[in-house]
């Protein structure tokens, strides 16, 4: 079963929030006139890009063991208001967290870790939101 | 009366031997700041990061007082097989003194009316300062 894996607690000095798509089919004619069939109600594929800039190397090493916690099984990321949501108004906050949706985090690729120099590194995170066994 | 320092204690060495002729050297220390301001932060904050060092030094061109730094700059093993990448420089005041081991960027001749030609020459320290006897700390 899958289990909420929280993210360390890190507030990111970038973010990149889209909300993601809903589950529908596209059919244009010739005429250009277009037909949708949407098949369901729930948006998917969210994606969350953060990055971590000059962070210590031990920070970096908490989110790559974070990564290893959620994708070694079929976990998922949990984030909290006071680390990747920091610094967003409260309206804001339930989209960045996908607490207002089915929606649950999982690392999109393995996180990138850039040595800036020694002891400090950059770190990016790519996430997507899934919709879990709907 | 506090002891002060002029332009006439200060010199140059090159790889251990005296540069004569020295009319001016500069030194500019620079160390980079890394930002680490955070979403939650309204104003910058930095720590920091990388440290280096560049200068210049102008030589009168008075016989062959610059030629081992030209030689230096262009690399001209041909002229003395001692040269390698780096050089390692000295400069001074009274006794006190900065050293380390520089790349020679650039060198600027300029030849004037009226006045005794001089060379110009630019450089980037590689590694850090010498520890050993050095009056100033950074």
């Amino acid at each position: 079963m899958a289990e909420a894996k929280s993210f360390p607690a890190l507030v990111p000095s970038g973010r990149s929030y889209t909300p993601g798509v809903f589950p529908e089919q596209q059919f244009q004619s010739q005429n250009g006139s277009v037909i949708r069939v949407r098949y369901g109600n729930q948006r998917h594929s969210s994606s969350l890009s953060l990055t971590f800039a000059n962070i210590s190397d031990g920070n970096a090493a908490s989110i790559l063991q974070n990564y290893v916690n959620v994708m070694n099984d079929d976990n998922y990321v949990e984030f909290t208001t006071d680390n990747v949501a920091a610094g967003a108004l409260p309206v804001l906050v339930p989209w960045i967290r996908e607490t207002n949706s089915l929606l649950k985090w999982k690392y999109a690729s393995p996180p990138s870790v850039q040595s800036v120099k020694p002891g400090l590194s950059t770190v990016t995170c790519e996430f997507i939101g899934e919709l879990e066994g709907a | 009366m506090a002891k002060y320092y002029s332009g006439q204690d200060g010199s140059v060495e090159l790889g251990g031997q005296p540069v004569a002729k020295v009319v001016e050297w500069s030194l500019t220390a620079n160390t980079d700041a890394l930002e680490v301001t955070t979403l939650s932060e309204d104003t910058r904050k930095f720590t920091t990061g990388v440290r280096s060092a560049s200068g210049a030094l102008t030589v009168l061109y008075y016989q062959d007082a610059p030629v081992k730094l030209l030689n230096q700059l262009n690399q001209d093993t041909d002229e003395d097989a001692a040269i390698g990448a780096t050089a390692r420089l000295k400069l001074k005041f009274d006794t006190k003194f900065f050293e380390f081991d520089a790349v020679l960027t650039s060198a600027e001749l300029s030849c004037v009316v009226g006045e005794v030609m001089r060379v110009n020459v630019n450089f980037t320290m590689s590694g850090d300062f010498a520890k050993e006897n050095q009056a100033v700390t950074y």
